[in-house]
């Protein structure tokens, strides 16, 4: 029965909910007792709060009964990378520096999640400081992947890649800098939303890059991201840089017909690493595309070598900016690994940075007309190579490591200096048994259309209707 | 402008405190920042600094696809 419960989508759960045939009491239950069993093999939660989701999951069987419903997540259970403040609840942004920080004020996107009726199940384990791609975390041990723990999950939403896709929550917020969404999506088989930047609100979250932070959120299937970004995006008075545009209904488009749609597959760097492997089930997924009417069309991209290079530089300068008094005080309290990607930023003329960020808009357009004057919506891998081994790619800060960093993030990194939107969908499973994934990119605020697509293709695959051995 | 240099890299670091990086470090920093400076100038080259907080925000505007 448990695995019934928690093995539903997002949207089933919580239509099951509001028609009374399960109490959210009974699937907030399934969720601890699978968490408390899962949590010594995968590591996903830092703070699994059992007792008072239960409690909520009780005052919203109440309400219900009475004939209140919150919103569209009324009585879901959620979980969330632990650097979404609660005023007055610890936050640990996955770190030793901020082990016992409680914050004193709400974070936007969490608050309109749980405005919307969803139970808080915990804070989930991530990289230091959102700074990573693989899911090590020497403070808090290691997140493990729940296709085969001894692989990676992928980071720096490492937790909530892991939580979801073994099914012990519904979804969940990352935070995507580089690639933090997007990569422990493709690598978990999940879905995961880097929304276009000003989307949705920076508030009461730690900080890593100002200007390049995104919140979203890693789920099942499209039609579950499409609910969650449509409850969180829109104007926040409490962040200035979010977007006055009115939000579109996703969910309503998402039956759209995607038939005539142009589908853009890059003619260069996205394909430069990628391995046979992975290059057979992008394929295989523009096939799928093409039986959908969908029009696959070859596309010359940018030099993406350029953008992902800037966002190095505007990313190294910010997170100095906020790490500077720990590095100087306390350096030994971050992991070596950690360290040593903020450290390049000690040493960037300010001239430069403020160069790099003026260069942004430019290069939006230079790729926005170069892509999207061609196609609406470009295709790319979302993981270059098979996932990883935790073992092969612990390296601390030793030598290789930018390589593997890079490696991991080569097909998402630049979207965050150019601000567009990129949905990761899951595709099928390498040989080692892992998952694989695509991304779908468009122009500015195009999630609606991101969605569409995605959610068109997940209707002729069940790729993310697999389930891990251990949650089946 | 001119190369970052190890020396610089270690001059700057003794400044700024924490973990003083190993000289071999402080050589791998420096190339490493003048692969993304070179990248920068290139790219910016012949363009004037707008220095326009707005540009970005205005660009995603413009160039959205709603």
């Amino acid at each position: 029965m448990s695995a019934e419960i928690l093995n539903a989508s997002l949207v089933e759960t919580a239509e099951a909910i509001r028609r009374k045939d399960i109490s959210s009491v009974e699937v907030v239950r399934a969720s601890i007792a699978r968490a408390e069993a899962l949590q010594p093999v995968l590591n996903c939660f830092i703070q699994l709060l059992g007792d008072e989701a239960l409690a909520d999951a009780k005052r919203a069987d109440a309400e219900l009964a009475r004939g209140e419903l919150r919103g569209p997540l009324h009585g879901v259970p959620l979980a969330h990378k632990d650097m979404y403040y609660r005023a007055g609840k610890r936050s640990t942004c996955g770190s030793k520096i901020r082990k016992d920080y409680v914050a004193d004020h709400d974070s936007t996107a969490l608050k309109r999640l749980l405005d919307a009726g969803s139970i808080y199940l915990g804070g989930l384990n991530m990289a230091e400081f959102a700074t990573g791609p693989t899911g090590h975390n020497e403070h808090w041990g290691d997140n493990h992947n729940p296709w085969n723990p001894e692989y990676i999950t992928g980071g720096s939403s490492s937790g909530t890649g892991s939580a979801v896709a073994a099914r012990i929550v519904y979804g969940g917020l990352g935070s995507d800098t580089g690639g933090s969404i997007r990569i422990p999506s493709s690598i978990n088989g999940l879905v995961g939303l880097k929304p276009t930047n000003g989307l949705v609100s920076r508030y009461g979250l730690m900080t890593l890059s100002h200007t390049m932070d995104t919140v979203g959120a890693l789920t099942r299937t499209v039609h579950d991201n499409a609910r969650l970004t449509g409850i969180m995006a829109g104007h926040d008075a409490l962040d200035p840089t979010t977007s006055r545009r009115v939000v579109p209904d996703y969910e309503t488009r998402l039956k759209a017909p995607v038939k005539g749609l142009r589908l853009g597959v890059p003619k260069n760097y996205y394909y430069d690493v990628i391995t046979p492997e992975v290059e057979k089930l992008q394929q295989d997924c523009l096939a799928v595309f093409r039986d959908l009417g969908v029009e696959i069309v070859e596309v010359d991209v940018p030099d993406m070598h350029v953008p992902t290079h800037l966002s190095n530089i505007v990313f190294v300068a910010e997170a100095v900016a906020i790490h500077e008094k720990w590095l100087r005080e306390r350096p030994e309290d971050y992991q070596a690994q950690v360290r040593s990607r903020y450290e390049p930023g000690i040493y960037i003329p300010a001239a430069k940075y403020l160069r790099a960020l003026d260069m942004r808009a430019k290069l939006l357009r230079d790729f926005t007309e170069t892509v999207f004057s061609k196609v609406d919506v470009l295709h790319t891998p979302g993981l270059s190579m098979p996932v990883p081994s935790l073992a092969d790619t612990d390296m601390a800060a030793g030598q290789g490591m930018a390589g593997m960093v890079a490696g991991l993030s080569w097909t998402t990194r630049s979207n965050n200096y150019l601000g567009i939107p990129a949905l990761a969908v899951p595709c099928g499973f390498t040989a080692n048994g892992l998952p694989a994934g695509f991304q779908l990119m468009g122009r500015p605020f195009s999630e609606a259309q991101l969605f569409q697509m995605g959610h068109a293709y997940q209707g002729m695959t069940d790729w993310h209707t697999r389930v891990p051995e251990m949650s089946a | 402008m001119a190369q970052i240099t190890k020396e610089l890299v270690l001059a700057q670091a003794r400044e700024f405190g924490g973990t003083l990086p190993a000289p071999a470090r402080a050589e791998e920093l420096a190339a490493t920042l003048n692969v993304l400076i070179g990248a920068l100038d290139q790219a910016s080259e012949g363009l004037a600094l707008e220095a326009e907080p707005s540009n970005m925000a205005r660009a995603l505007d413009e160039l959205a696809g709603d």
